[in-house]
């Protein structure tokens, strides 16, 4: 299993880079890694709030939901997600969330 | 046979995406004969490979047809080469001439080095079939490769990517994405939920009905990616007027058994044929996906269980043609303004036959459409089939190398959408538009038919 | 009996019965094994005309070849054509419909065509790594037997050669009109068609199955 040193701490990560103990999560964590995922300096609130809403609905259903939903729910829409996340929602939003890597033709 | 090695997760530097369970390297030819001996030996191959392996001449026609060559100009992507890897082998074990003659037939004793090769090559076609539709002598490079992929699964060699989705869709969960009964059904409340604030009028997602007409089962990524796609499938059959249902404890079309093996395409298969017929409906709809119609298509009276293989199988788009034709649906093409272009999926075209209904649908519901070229059954690939759009670590070749004739068709037509009515199609072609910077947006072909649709009650 | 009479008078019989044994063997074994699993390719021609108009165009076209790969398709069409031709065209002349001449060009169109695909085959990067010994070997074999009827179809004995192909027809073979290079033309060509059905060139079966059985399947 690879691992990934971000911040001082070394984390299990899978081959695509996604956190493999979800409960080592922390904020620490998600903005040491924004870097790898084509995001400049710090997050922003805009950043944040989608992070911590996938992590609400990763916590009650186990998955990531729908992007629409991602988008509706949080105002905004599919091109500001894409210019917030460059690397995409499903892979990008989702690995610095800590979910779970989302598989299939996603 | 021999045992299975403990050695559990790819420790060969060489497949860092490729393997799974991997036999040690000693052991690799002994198992790959004896698994090509029993794929030779089944009744579904052995007309198909003997021909195949048995007459190519060499003519290399097949180098013009395939977009990974005419990219990479790397004489190890020439699809005869690549079919050549498994034939060699052939000749050498299983034909007199090749027993006989050996090097001088083009027979070849297996290595471990072979194997090698065949793993690289394998997976360097996206069997699209393209070379298949002008071969002189038809020879289908496309199932040659799948046989190669389904020997090298039995010594480990499948990308994880396939097989966790599969172990998830044959699991518990029982969907190739993972997502739990509940989050499903809080997904169709959230797209039932957008008809209404859409269409103002109440569209539903029937779920579990007993005897419905039509068991709807999309590519299940769909319930993460393509909201559009299934708001228009939704309106549509309820513009039809259509008796429909989706199931909530099988949900999933996709089976990437057709990518690396039988056992699971079989098992796959056999629980959507299962869901559907437990709910006694006549028609199974598969949504916009290319290689799960294929799949449902070819294999249903192969690997289907007898009681299953009544039901009618079609696509999304055939229904929705249908009920085009009969004069049930009504389009307002001024909803949909911009340059529409169409990318023949490969298993949808060549695979499926369907290459006129969907233009006839997007003729109705845009205004502007224009023409790939080539199209239809000369059309590229998206660069991504065969699995390959689910292997993240082939990202880079995909955009690079696979997917480039399909960057230079696209730029060409001028068109501001592309419509690819495929799960593998839409993931692939979003990427290409993203990392060449195309000044066009990929949509599905409901999403356009869902957009222009005029339903009655509706002002 | 001795070994010219054998050659020229009980091996040519011995021949044909084996190039259409074997080419029937290997259409039989074919034809045993349908297709279980529905592998189409669309766009399947409409009907029978359809399918035997695309056939029929393919075979006297080689349209495919023609389109993406004209370097090979010159050598492949004329040597194709050129081995029809020859046949057809002797028959013809048997018949007293045709001359020799005919089949003549035919033959010298044949043996040219090959040694260009030779050629090719050694020339081109691509077409190197893909050939084998078994392709140089094919097309030598035919070119060689060619070669062999050119030479033997030359006016050394005039009339000769018609009337040994008339008496084996008759099942009355007369050995005694033909020279030496008669009878190694019929041997070489007694073995070519030995060896036809059972090497790779026998596509000539295979593409009906490769089309009609696999490609154009709809049930």
């Amino acid at each position: 299993m690879p691992e990934i040193e971000l911040a001082g701490k070394k984390y299990e990560i899978d081959e695509d880079g996604f956190l493999q103990e979800l409960d080592k999560w922390s904020k620490e964590f998600a903005q040491a890694y924004a870097k790898n995922e084509d995001i400049e300096g710090q997050l922003t609130e805009e950043h944040w709030k989608i992070i911590n809403y996938l992590r609400d609905y990763f916590q009650k259903f186990g998955i990531a939901p729908m992007i629409r939903k991602l988008c509706k729910d949080n105002g905004i829409d599919m091109k500001r997600l894409y210019e917030l996340f460059p690397t995409g929602p499903a892979k990008g939003a989702c690995k610095l969330a800590g979910l779970s890597k989302p598989t299939g033709c996603v | 046979m021999t045992k299975e090695s403990e050695q559990s997760k790819s420790t060969d530097p060489k497949y860092p995406y490729r393997s799974e369970k991997l036999l040690p390297r000693e052991e690799r030819v002994v198992r790959f004969l004896e698994t090509l001996q029993e794929v030779l030996g089944a009744k579904i191959y052995n007309l198909p490979l003997e021909t195949y392996l048995g007459t190519c001449a060499k003519c290399n026609n097949c180098a013009e047809q395939c977009q990974v060559y005419q990219a990479s100009r790397d004489p190890h992507d020439l699809p005869a080469w690549r079919s050549d890897l498994l034939r060699k082998v052939y000749k050498k074990y299983f034909t007199t001439s090749g027993k006989l003659f050996g090097g001088l037939v083009g027979a070849k004793a297996l290595t471990e080095e072979d194997i090698d090769n065949m793993v690289d090559a394998f997976y360097r076609c996206t069997m699209c079939r393209r070379c298949g539709v002008n071969c002189p002598l038809a020879v289908d490079n496309a199932l040659i490769t799948r046989i190669g992929r389904v020997i090298l699964e039995r010594l480990g060699f499948v990308p994880s990517n396939m097989t966790v989705s599969t172990r998830a869709q044959l699991g518990e969960i029982g969907n190739t994405s993972a997502i739990p009964k509940a989050a499903f059904i809080d997904t169709l409340d959230f797209l039932e939920e957008e008809l209404r604030d859409e269409t103002g009028i109440a569209i539903p997602i029937p779920r579990d009905v007993e005897g419905a007409q039509f068991f709807f089962a999309a590519p299940v990524s769909d319930y993460i990616m393509e909201a559009d796609t299934l708001l228009g499938i939704a309106k549509t059959f309820h513009a039809a007027g259509a008796n429909w249902t989706v199931s909530t404890e099988n949900f999933d079309a996709i089976n990437y058994g057709l990518f690396y093996s039988d056992a699971d395409l079989e098992k796959i298969l056999n629980r959507l044929l299962e869901a559907a017929h437990s709910l006694k409906c006549k028609t199974i709809v598969i949504g916009e996906c290319g290689h799960s119609t294929k799949t449902a298509l070819l294999f249903q009276k192969v690997f289907g269980l007898s009681e299953y293989r009544g039901m009618e199988i079609k696509s999304v788009i055939e229904v929705s043609h249908r009920f085009f034709a009969e004069g049930k649906l009504m389009f307002d093409p001024t909803k949909n303004p911009e340059t529409v272009t169409y990318h023949d999926p490969c298993n949808l075209g060549r695979g499926s036959g369907i290459y006129e209904q969907p233009r006839e649908l997007l003729k109705a519901a845009v205004m502007h459409f224009v023409e790939m070229t080539p199209n239809r059954k000369m059309n590229y690939c998206c660069g991504g089939g065969g699995g390959l759009v689910v292997v993240e670590d082939l990202h880079d070749w995909r955009m690079s190398t696979a997917g480039l004739k399909k960057v230079e068709q696209l730029r060409a037509t001028g068109a501001k959408l592309v419509c690819a009515p495929c799960a593998n199609c839409k993931k692939q072609l979003r990427e290409l538009i993203q990392a060449h910077k195309l000044d066009m947006q990929l949509v599905g072909l409901h999403d356009l038919l869902g957009k222009a649709i005029v339903l009655s009650g509706k002002t | 009996m001795t070994g010219s009479e054998f050659i020229a008078g009980i091996f040519p019989y011995i021949a044909v019965a084996l190039c259409l044994l074997s080419t029937a063997w290997r259409f039989v074994r074919w034809l045993s094994l349908p297709p279980h699993v529905k592998w189409t390719l669309y766009p399947v021609p409409e009907g029978i005309a359809g399918q035997l108009k695309y056939m029929l165009k393919e075979m006297f076209t080689f349209e495919t070849l023609y389109k993406f790969n004209r370097r090979l398709w010159f050598g492949s069409f004329s040597m194709h054509m050129a081995m029809v031709g020859a046949a057809l065209f002797f028959i013809l002349y048997l018949g007293g419909w045709s001359t020799i001449f005919v089949v003549q060009l035919c033959l010298l169109v044949l043996v040219i065509a090959a040694i260009y695909i030779i050629g090719l085959r050694i020339y081109d990067k691509n077409l190197r790594l893909l050939s084998n010994f078994e392709e140089l070997f094919n097309l030598a074999f035919l070119g060689g037997v060619a070669a062999l009827g050119f030479a033997a179809s030359a006016p050394h004995v005039p009339g000769s050669l018609r009337l040994y192909f008339l008496g084996l027809i008759e099942l009355h073979p007369n050995t005694s009109v033909l020279s030496t290079v008669h009878i190694l033309a019929v041997f070489l060509g007694g073995l070519f068609l030995i060896y036809l059905p059972l090497s790779k060139m026998i596509h000539y079966v295979s593409k009906y199955f490769t089309y009609h059985h696999i490609n154009w399947q709809k049930k």
